[in-house]
Order: structure tokens, then sequence, then C-alpha cells
């Protein structure tokens, strides 16, 4: 059974409501491509057309066209959010079938050939040489679980590894964790790509290359715990690396998770003041994937001087980033525009800045601000939080 | 269209509406081919997104000078097939188009474009005028006001103001020829406030599911929203007194719309008869999801559970307190000797939401024939047509509402069927048909008619009526281009 056949079923049953492109109840766009492209082929229920076109002979996979349709999505599941049908993650497990049929017929986007050439010479998605990939910890001391063991492993995943803007947010996690007396230890030059990314992408054993290897890895080194600042990688490495069926002796945890933990454990404790207005943005990975919506708000909230307000579009409802799923590689206007609606809805609560907890949301912000030329506060939780110890 | 001209065409349309929002490409043209309904799929050969009546007038110019088909398209959710270009040509998605153009607090009136949705209306009065409603339908969010009344749709006031095209003040539309034209008092004054006493107009485009222009604007009238509110449902046994229920509590006027369902799946429905109760509550919306394929259904005997759902509104304590007790002494005088009970609390919070229906398709199919006509015959028409139902192994579904305090009701069968089934697809075309029949003896006209539907109604009406809906047709758009199949197409 090819994966047209299971996905047949799915392009069936989809009545072509269009519950899926407003979030239920608050009667707001969900979904980013279709708001921005407007055809019915960029929203789900276009896409499971897509794929019943497909199965029906009438639409080839060769065809540009249907290509750009499905890539053009960030897999943000706002979508399976509201479909009254079938909830519960399966339009979005469509179109990465669809993407690993594309993949199988050859019909790569040249900048996704470009993350896949990079993951196979330098196990990270961005191009960077592997032997840089443990230089944000330069100087920190951290342990290194290849040569040693440790209680917990922080995981800092390609952009936070890589991007110079961006490696404070991982010594800042860190901080916290050592403030808190964590053993924590990192994999160094040693750690490699989540494979989360090629997986979105339709490049399936590249993803179960990295799933394999990464759990032999934590497993060996005998961590109790991974931690992570990337919502990408905790979705990766709690939700997608299970259905492997590989043993996992280790929990997975993101660091806004772990930091509520400890502050509830009384290991941490925040007394700094942070006199700010913030708002915050729920990655789509943390939230809507993993159901972490009430940790980071509460991280947030034990910020002494920090006032939390919400956007209309939170939690379960929440607007994507634009950044997920080779959108940015592929087509980074696009990921640039969503990522300006977010900010104009965040700059409507009367927030002074957008604290969000993946760096992929993160870079995507500021390179939206960037592009504009406005300015805009944009935090992760950990450069708050360290601020207050 | 050939190739050649095919070319053309685009080049014109892009100039038009601008390159980004013209689409010839497969994918595009695939999406728009299809809808929920058991309805053969037809390409259209563009799909076009104009902004603002300029460039509407400009695509129906050249459609009309190419003669091309020309389908108004807002979110295709009507469940007839009512978008399917079934002689290809352009569909006119106006989704883009859905501005919010007046609104009118004191006369209580809405302006409105074909995009804007009940969604956006259901926002906006939920936030800045909670004292004002709609009739809102049970439809998606996503799915068109304008479009909703142009059908002469109905929501939850049904048996109050009727149709959804009782309730229109006026509008503007683009002619096939691309002239503009105002309907109502907008056409006279620049009010939009009300449409009589003018010779009316609206006749022209309501009803005709596209076939006579694109209507750029609407004007719709607003009503309060009662601070109080009560559902009561009833589970009857039997058609005919729960029938007589809904048709005597309509006369009172007490309501704001009494429901009849004859869902086997309805709230509170039998479970041994081996159908599920609704999945319920789901983040809000109300939710019919369930495994149901038709493809081994024999229904098991016994007698139909019948829910009577009736919505008071009130704006006192007293007032409501009123309504309830009459509310009582009609239903134990009515339904003396039926066998019946109250429906379980938690069911009819579900329907105090008053949100749209989501997950209405479980098995990707939906269809209806959907009618309007006598209160009077309900019950015998549904006699006749439950044993359809049953001979084509399909649940028997219908939802029956009193408009207008009952001068007339709806009437409409439901299946929800499985498209992957070609069998069962085949069923519920052939059962669709057959109901058709009963529907029409039985003096019910169909709403959002498919295309077989209409044609059907044709072989049976007065010659003077459909000569004179021809010639209206041709003189509105000579060139027969506007959505083609539908009422007055002479079929060239
Ligand atoms: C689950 C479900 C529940 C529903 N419940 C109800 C209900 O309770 N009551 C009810 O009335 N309906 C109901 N509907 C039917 C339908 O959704 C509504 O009537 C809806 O408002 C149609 O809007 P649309 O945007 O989908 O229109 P479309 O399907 O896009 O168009 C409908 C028709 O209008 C024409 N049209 C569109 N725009 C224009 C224009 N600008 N000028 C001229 N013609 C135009 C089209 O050509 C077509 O013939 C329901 C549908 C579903 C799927």
């Amino acid at each position: 059974m090819d994966v047209l056949d299971v996905v047949r079923e799915w392009n069936i049953r989809c009545a072509q409501c269009g519950d899926c492109k407003a979030f239920k109840t608050l009667f707001l766009p969900s979904c980013p491509s279709g708001h921005r492209f407007k055809f019915n082929s960029y929203f789900a229920t276009g896409r499971l057309m897509i794929g019943r076109g497909l199965k029906e002979g009438v639409l080839a996979l060769e065809d540009d066209d249907v290509i750009d349709r499905l890539y053009t999505c960030t897999v943000c599941r706002a979508c399976d959010e509201n479909c009254g049908n079938f909830p519960g993650g399966h339009i979005v497990d469509v179109i990465e079938g669809l993407r690993q049929m594309a993949v199988s017929a050859g019909c790569l986007l040249p900048a996704h050939q470009v993350m896949v050439d990079s993951l196979k010479k330098n196990d990270n998605v961005l191009e960077r040489p592997r032997e840089e990939r443990g230089d944000w910890a330069r100087g920190l001391g951290l342990k290194d679980i290849t040569a040693g063991r440790a209680e917990v492993v922080y995981r800092a995943g390609c952009l936070l590894s890589f991007d110079p803007e961006m490696q404070g947010v991982a010594r800042d996690a860190v901080a916290l964790l050592r403030r808190a007396g964590v053993d924590v230890g990192i994999e160094g030059r040693d750690e490699v790509c989540c494979g989360g990314r090629a997986y979105e992408i339709g490049q399936v054993a590249e993803f179960t290359k990295y799933a394999e290897h990464n759990v032999e890895a934590y497993n060996n080194a005998g961590v109790g715990r991974v931690v992570l600042s990337c919502a990408d990688g905790l979705s990766h490495l709690k939700l997608l690396y299970p259905r492997l069926d590989i043993k996992m002796n280790f929990e997975v945890l993101h660091l806004v998770e772990y930091l509520d933990l400890l502050l509830k454990e009384g290991r941490l404790r925040f007394t700094g003041e942070v006199p700010l207005k913030v708002t915050y943005h729920d990655p789509c990975h943390l939230g809507r994937y993993a159901g972490i919506f009430e940790p980071p708000r509460d991280v947030l909230r034990s910020i002494p001087g920090l006032e939390l307000v919400e956007m209309e579009r939170s939690r379960q409802f929440s607007w994507c980033c634009g950044a997920g799923a080779g959108v940015k590689q592929a087509y980074p206007d696009f990921a640039l525009w969503t990522a300006r609606e977010r900010i104009k809805e965040a700059r409507e609560t009367g927030a002074e800045a957008l604290v969000t907890a993946c760096p992929w949301c993160e870079r995507n912000f500021k390179d939206a601000l960037k592009e504009s030329g406005e300015s805009f506060g944009v935090y992760d939780i950990a450069e708050l939080a360290l601020r207050a110890v | 269209m050939e190739a050649g001209v095919k070319g053309k065409v685009q080049a014109e349309l892009e100039k038009i509406v601008g390159g980004e929002y013209v689409s010839a490409s497969r994918p595009d043209l695939y999406s728009y081919s299809r809808d929920m309904s058991e309805h053969e799929p037809a390409w259209p050969d563009f799909v076009v997104m104009p902004d603002g009546v300029a460039e509407i007038q400009g695509v129906l110019r050249l459609a009309n000078r190419e003669k091309i088909a020309v389908i108004p398209y807002t979110a295709g959710d009507n469940v007839g097939g009512l978008t399917l270009p079934l002689r290809g040509g352009i569909i006119l998605d106006l989704k883009r188009m859905n501005r919010l153009i007046e609104f009118n607090e004191p006369d209580r009136y809405i302006v409105v474009e074909p995009g804007y949705n009940f969604g956006d209306l259901r926002r906006l009065l939920d936030r800045q005028y909670p004292h004002l409603w709609y009739s809102f339908p049970g439809a998606p969010g996503v799915s068109s006001l304008m479009s909703n009344a142009l059908l002469m749709g109905f929501g939850r006031l049904t048996n109050v103001i009727g149709t959804n095209a009782e309730n229109v003040n006026g509008l503007e539309a683009v002619l096939p020829t691309g002239e503009v034209v105002k309907i109502g008092s907008a056409a006279v004054t620049s009010s939009w406030a009300n449409r009589a006493p003018l010779p009316d107009l609206a006749g022209l485009f309501l009803g005709w599911q596209g076939a006579t222009g694109v209507v750029t604007k609407i004007s719709v009238q607003l009503w309060p929203r009662h601070p109080f509110k009560h559902i009561r449902a009833v589970l009857v046994e039997g058609i005919r007194p729960a029938c007589n229920l809904a048709r005597r509590l309509a006369q009172t006027r007490v309501a704001e719309i009494i429901e009849v369902w004859t869902f086997e799946d309805a709230p509170g429905a039998d479970k041994d008869k081996g159908s599920r109760v609704n999945e319920g509550k789901q983040q809000g919306a109300i939710s019919m999801r369930g495994e149901r394929t038709n493809a081994t259904y024999d229904r098991p005997p016994g007698p139909d559970t019948i829910s009577v759902v009736v919505t008071l509104a009130a704006d006192s304590e007293e007032e409501m307190k009123a309504k309830q007790s009459l509310l009582d002494v009609i239903i134990r005088r009515e339904l003396k000797g039926a066998k019946f009970r109250e429906l379980p609390r938690e069911m009819v919070g579900l329907i105090e939401e008053d949100l749209p229906v989501t997950g209405s398709a479980p098995l990707g199919g939906l269809t209806w024939v959907g009618s309007m006509g006598p209160t009077s015959r309900w019950a015998e028409a549904l006699e006749k047509i439950y044993p359809i139902y049953d001979r084509y192994r399909l649940r028997r579904a219908a939802i029956l509402a009193p408009f207008r305090s009952g001068h007339y009701g709806m009437l409409r069968l439901v299946v929800q069927f499985y498209k992957g089934d070609p069998d069962e697809v085949e069923r519920v075309g052939k059962c669709m048909r057959e109901i058709l029949e009963v529907v029409l003896d039985h003096g019910f006209i169909p709403y959002k008619a498919p295309a077989w539907a209409v044609a059907e109604m044709m072989k049976r009406s007065d010659p003077g009526w459909a000569g004179l809906l021809a010639r209206v047709k041709k003189m509105l758009d000579p060139n027969d281009i506007m959505n083609p199949g539908r009422y007055g197409d002479t079929g060239k």
C-alpha cells in the first residue's frame, strides 16, 4: 500500500466545508498560506483535494504548482485544530505523506535540496561547518556528555548552535539550569540535527537516520532528561521519535516546562524586576503539537514586574510565525509576511514585546522586523527569566 | 477552451484583476471542481479573484464578449453543487471583497460585500453590538452572508422572519453585460433601509443562484438579541404528533425558532437502535461526528423518536416565565396521548451556544433535498419519504422548521454519505431524486436546488411562469454566461 492509499481515505473524507480556514469560535483566519494566497488550493481542504487528484491521476507531482501548494504549508496544524470531521492531526499527516511522495518522485524544491545537502555534509540544515556546532558554549565550562555523565542534557539544536544572533538563548538557558543546580551537560560538537525538518519536507530516510542516532546517543549517555529550547526539536523528539518504535530511556522536556518545574519545586527563584509588558506567542510545535500552553505562561507570570497580556489568537488558536517546515527557506517572503501579521497582532495588545519559546519563531520575527525597519521587542523566555534571577 | 483563446483571455483577465489573482493552474482548477455533495465534478478554465465593482465589470464584459461562463463563488458551501462550473468558464471567487460597507445601528441594518462571512458578523456583534443579532444559519463561519440571503437561506430566527431573503433591504449588482444597478431604497436615496414600497426588482437576483448577475453589495436587517434565552426540547414518538406540536407552537409566535429533528443520531436518539448519539461538545462548537458508514446499513425496526427543539428569547425574566408557561400548556395539550419525554439538559446546552455546526460530513459527503412548502403536509410527505431512505439503505434524517409563524416551512431531507464508495454515491443520487418527486407532489419547492432538481421542477412548472423566467434571464444575460445549468438556462 503506498502513501496515497493511506491518505486517500482522508482526502475522500474532507467535505470541503472550509472549517479549516478560520479558528472556530474566534472566526479569525487560521491558515497562513490560504490567507496569503487566497486560492482554495492553498488551504488545507485544497491540499487534501490535491491528494485526491493525484490518486485519481488528474494531477501530477511533476506539476510545479502542485509542489508549490504542498510546500507553502508551515504544517502549523491550525487546520487540524478546526476540522470538526477529523480533529487530531490527520490533515498535516496527509500533507507530510504527500511530501514524502514528492521526494520519492524526485520533485524537490531547490531550497530544500540545499538543506538536504547540508544535512548530508554537515549534520545541520543551515550549511554551517559541523566543527562549529558546539561553539556557542565555548568558555562556559559545560560538561560534555560524550565524555562523562550528566543528569540532564541540553540540546541546542541547529539554529541556536549556529546563528550568532541566537546563540545567547542557549547560553541563557544553560545559565538558568545551572542557577537551579541542575547537573547539565551538552553534546558539544557531537550534537547533530534532530531530523525534524527533513521529516517535514518529506525526507523520511534522513529523518530516520538522525532519530536513530540521537536516541542511541542519549540512551548510551545514560541521561535522564533531554531539555531543549527549540519547540520544533521538542515535538520531533517527543512525538515523532516514538513512531520509530525504539525504546527511549530518557524524558524529553522543553526548557519552559523544566523551568516551570524548577520554580514550582523552589529550586529556581525569580527576584529581579523585569518591568515589561509582553505578549506570548505559542510556537505551533510547543502548543498545538505538544499541548504545552500553561508552563510558559506560568514562568512569565513568575517574573516580578512583568505584565503578560494575551493576543486574541493564542494557545490552540495561535497564528503561526511562518517559519516552519521549510517555508522560511523556500518561501522567505511568505514566511516574513506571516510573521508581520503576528507582530501586528502583538502590537495591538499594547505589549512592548513579543516573547516566544522557539528559536525559529524568534528568528523569523526578528527578520520580519529587520525587513520592515520597525522596532519591537522579541525575546525568548530564557532571556527574560535570566534577567529575573 | 481552445489554447490560443485561453491564453488571450488569461492575459486580459490578468490586466483586469492583476496576475496574482488569476489562475489557470491545474491544482487550482481542480480544487474548485468539486463540492461536498454527490454531484459530478466539473472543471473551470480559470479562477479569478476580483476586488471591486470595476474589476467585476471588466471580467463580465470580457466574458460576455467571449461567451465564457461565469460562476460567482464565495465559499462553495451551498450543498447543491451550485458553484460547479457545469460548462467550464470562470470561477469568480469573491472572497477578497469582504468589506463591511455600512453598519447602521439606529436603523439596524448592515451593507456588506460578497466575501463578508457569518464569522465576520458574529465577531462584530459579539464584541461591539451584543444587543443585535442576525438569523445565523448552521452553515460554516466562512460561508457568505450575502450568498445565504441570495439563496433564500435561513437561520435561527425563522419563525420570526422566514428566509434571509425576506431580510434584504436592497442590493447592488453588476449585470452580465457590465452595467451596475441598485435595488431598493439605495436606488433612489442615500439610505439602504428598505425595499418597500418600490416595485420589487430584488426578485431579479434573489433565488437565482447567481444566474442573473454578480451582486456586489447587499443590505440586510439586524434583529434584537434578547438577554434571556431558553431552549426546551422534547422527544416525541411518531411523526404526526411532533409535526402538530411544531405547527401549533409556530402559530403562537412564542419562539424564535422551532426545529423538528428526525435524525436517528440526533441528540437523545435511542442508542439501542444501533445509532450513535452525537459526540457532543468539542471546543465550543457543536459536533455531529461519528462513524456512520451506510455500506451495510439496514434500518432497525421500531418507532421514530423525533426531537422538537424550541428556542425562546425574552427581554425580561417575567416575559420568559410567561413564554415558558405558554409553552408548557401547548406541549401538554398537543402531546396528549402521545409518548414523549424531555431531552437531557446537557444536550440542550449545545444548541444554546448558537455556533456553526462542525463536522457535519464525517464521511466526506453531505447532501440534501431541502425544500419549503406547506407545513400542513409535513407529516404526510415524511411518511412517504422514509420508506425511500430505507429502500436505499440510507439513514433517515430530516429537519423541519416552520417559517414566519408557520405560514410555510422547511422540509430538509439530509444524507451524510461516504464519498469513497461509488455504490453508496449512486444510491444517494437515486434516493435524492425519488425524494424530490415526493416533495414536489406535496407542494414543496426545493431550495438551493441542484441543476437536476431545477430541470425536474421546470418540467412540472406552469408554462407562463417558465416562459417569463426565460425572458427575464434572456434580458439580463443575453449570452447565457451566468452560472449555466441554473434557473432560466436555455441549455445552449
Ligand atoms: C454544515 C452546513 C450547514 C448549513 N446550514 C445551513 C443553514 O442552516 N441554513 C442555510 O440557509 N444554509 C445552510 N447551509 C448552506 C450554505 O452554507 C449557506 O446557505 C451559505 O451561506 C452559502 O454560502 P457560500 O459562501 O458557501 O456560497 P456559495 O456556495 O459559494 O454560493 C452559493 C450560490 O450563490 C451564488 N453567489 C455567490 N455569490 C454571489 C454573488 N455575489 N452574486 C450572485 N450570486 C452569487 C453562487 O453562484 C451559488 O449559486 C449549510 C451548509 C453546510 C455545509
